[in-house]
C-alpha cells in the first residue's frame, strides 16, 4: 500500500542587506538598489547562471498567478505595486524573492519528503550570494529580519501533509496542542485549523533562534513522522472498521470528479482528497494516484488558463476546471 | 466584507500594514492570509502577552526596560513604529533598541541567542571561536569516556586552531 502523505517540502531562508532599510520602510531608490545588487550577484555566480531575474511588474499576470498558485510567491508580492523581483528558472525548485517582507527570501520547494535536500540547495545558494552581498547579521541574534519572528537562522521549514483519515476520524483536532507543544506551527493550506479544505495541512517550525538549521529540520521531521504514523493507523482503522463506507465515499467522490460539468476549486480539493484516500488504501482501484497529482496541479485557476492557452474569466473557470479534470482522469484510464 | 486580495472569499483576518509611510488596514480571507507564510503579527503576539484588554502598549511600561534611544540612526524608526507595525525598520534597529528587541524576541521565540549558520565572510572570527568551543567540549567528552586516541587528535586540532583565533581577535 503506497501513500503520498507528504505532498511537498519547503525550506525558506530570510536574508537582508546591511545598511539598507527593510523593504516595508525602504523608498524606491533603495528598493531598486537592492534589486540591482541581487541581479549583479546572481549574474556573477556560475552556479546560478541558469536562473532568470524577473521584475514582477513586467511579468504576464497569468505567469504571476501561476507562481502564486505554486506557492513560489504570495499574492501580495505578485500583484502589489513596487520594486519587486524574482529569481527562478522553469526547471528548478529554487526561487529567490527580492523586496518581499525581507530583502531576500531564498526558497526551495520540492515534491515529497526532502527537507535535507531542500536545505542543502538553499544553503548552497545562500553561500553563493553571500560572497557578493553584505548581509545584516549580528553575532548575538544571527540573521536580522524584518519580522522578529524570523530572526536567528531566518529559516522556515515546512511540510505539506495530506491527512484525510485524521480529519475524518476527528483526531486532527487532538493533535494540534501536541504539535504546538513540540514547537510546530500548523496551518490549513486552504483554510484554518482542523477545517482545512482538502485535508491539507502545513507543518512548520515556530522557532528560528536558539536552534541550528539541522535541529529545526530534525524536530520537524520527527514530529511529522509521528503525524504520518497516526494518519496511517487511522487509515488502517477505517479500512477495518468502515470499509464499505470508505468505499462508498471514495467511489462517489470519483464519480462526481469524473462526471461533473461545473467544479469549484474548493469542491475539487475535497473530492480529490477523498479519491486519494480511497486509492491509497487500496479500496478504490479505478484511478492511478499519479493522475490525481496531475489533477491537483491543473485545477488551480492560472494553471487552467495555461492549459487552455487563453484567459478564461471567473464565470467560465469552473466549467473549464470540470473539463480538464475529466480529461486527465479519462486519458489515464485509457492509457492504463 | 470580501477579502482585499482575491475578492472571492469572506475576510476573516484583519491586518494593519505600512506602505510608503501610510498605515492601511487590509482584510484577508484565511486562504490569502495563509499564503503570507511566516509573517505572524507581532502586534498580535504582543497584545496576547500583555493581556487582551490592555490599551496599546507603551514600551516604557514594561518592567526593566529603559528606552534610551528614541529613533534608529540609520532608518529613523522608533521602537513604537516597530511595535505598531510588527516590522523592524532596518538591521541597525536591532542594535539601537537592543534591550527592547532582545526582550521581544525572547517572549516571541523563547530564546534570544543565535546558534545556527554564520556567514563565513562577516563571521570568520565567530566561526573559529565556536569551532574552538565545540572541539573543547568534544575533548572533555572523549577524556571522560577514556577515548585517549581520539582525544589526542582533537587536542592537536585545538592547538592548530588557537593561533588563528588569536590572530583574528587582534
Ligand atoms: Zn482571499
Ligand atoms: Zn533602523
Amino acid at each position: 500500500m503506497s501513500d503520498r502523505i507528504v505532498l511537498n517540502s519547503r525550506v525558506r531562508l530570510a536574508r537582508n542587506l546591511d545598511q539598507i532599510p527593510f523593504p516595508m520602510w525602504a523608498d524606491r531608490t533603495s528598493s531598486s538598489m537592492v534589486g540591482e545588487k541581487v541581479k549583479a550577484a546572481v549574474a556573477s555566480r556560475t552556479a546560478l547562471a541558469a536562473h532568470r531575474f524577473y521584475s514582477m511588474s513586467e511579468v504576464d499576470p497569468i505567469q504571476r498567478q501561476m507562481w502564486v498558485e505554486s506557492h513560489v510567491v504570495t499574492p501580495d508580492f505578485a500583484f502589489s505595486e513596487g520594486e519587486k523581483y524574482l529569481v527562478t528558472s522553469d526547471d528548478s525548485d529554487l526561487s529567490i524573492t527580492v523586496n518581499e517582507e525581507d530583502h531576500l527570501r531564498i526558497q526551495v520547494i520540492s515534491d515529497g519528503l526532502s527537507l535535507e535536500n531542500s536545505l542543502g540547495l538553499a544553503t548552497l545558494v545562500d553561500d553563493e550570494l553571500e560572497t557578493e552581498l553584505d548581509y545584516a547579521f549580528s553575532k548575538k541574534l544571527g540573521y536580522l529580519t524584518a519580522c522578529p519572528s524570523n530572526v536567528g537562522t531566518g529559516m522556515r521549514a515546512s511540510l505539506m501533509l495530506h491527512l484525510p483519515a485524521l480529519v475524518m476520524t476527528g483526531k486532527a483536532q487532538e493533535l494540534m496542542p501536541i504539535l504546538s507543544q513540540a514547537g510546530i506551527t500548523v496551518r490549513g493550506m486552504f483554510g484554518e485549523g482542523a477545517q482545512a479544505a482538502g485535508n491539507i495541512f502545513q507543518l512548520s517550525n515556530s522557532q528560528t533562534i536558539g536552534v541550528t538549521e539541522e535541529g529545526i529540520l530534525e524536530n520537524l521531521a520527527t514530529v511529522a513522522d509521528q503525524v504520518i504514523e497516526r494518519e496511517r493507523s487511522a487509515r488502517k482503522g477505517m479500512v477495518v472498521n468502515s470499509k464499505d463506507r470508505l468505499a462508498d465515499q471514495s467511489y462517489r467522490a470519483f464519480g462526481i470528479l469524473n462526471s461533473a460539468r461545473i467544479m469549484s476549486f474548493e469542491e475539487a480539493l475535497e473530492l480529490t482528497s477523498m479519491v486519494r484516500l480511497g486509492a491509497e488504501t487500496g479500496i478504490l482501484t479505478d484511478v492511478d494516484p499519479n493522475s490525481l497529482d496531475r489533477v491537483w496541479k491543473a485545477m488551480r485557476s492560472a494553471h487552467l488558463e495555461k492549459i487552455a492557452g487563453r484567459s478564461i474569466g471567473p464565470d467560465k473557470e469552473e466549467i473549464v476546471r470540470a473539463q480538464v479534470i475529466r480529461s486527465i482522469l479519462n486519458t489515464d484510464v485509457e492509457e492504463g | 466584507m470580501l477579502c482585499n486580495r482575491c475578492q472571492k472569499r469572506l475576510a476573516t483576518v484583519h491586518m494593519t500594514k505600512l506602505e510608503q509611510g501610510q498605515l492601511s488596514k487590509i482584510q484577508l480571507c484565511d486562504d490569502c492570509a495563509n499564503h503570507q507564510m511566516g509573517s505572524e503579527s507581532i502586534p498580535q503576539i504582543l497584545s496576547a502577552l500583555m493581556g487582551e484588554d490592555s490599551p496599546p502598549m507603551d514600551m516604557g511600561q514594561i518592567e526593566g526596560l529603559s528606552q534610551r534611544v528614541v529613533k534608529c540612526e540609520s532608518c529613523g524608526s522608533s521602537f513604537n513604529d516597530i511595535h505598531e507595525t510588527g516590522r523592524v525598520g532596518c538591521g541597525d534597529c536591532y542594535a539601537a533598541f537592543d534591550e527592547n528587541m532582545g526582550q521581544l524576541i525572547l517572549k516571541v521565540q523563547g530564546a534570544d541567542s543565535h546558534r545556527g549558520k554564520i556567514p563565513s565572510r562577516t563571521g570568520v572570527p565567530i566561526v573559529l571561536a565556536n569551532r574552538l568551543v565545540e572541539l573543547t567540549d568534544l575533548l572533555n567528552r572523549l577524556i571522560l569516556t577514556e577515548d585517549y586516541e581520539r582525544a589526542a587528535e582533537v587536542r592537536d586540532q585545538i592547538r592548530d586552531l588557537q593561533p588563528e583565533v588569536l590572530a583574528v581577535d587582534e
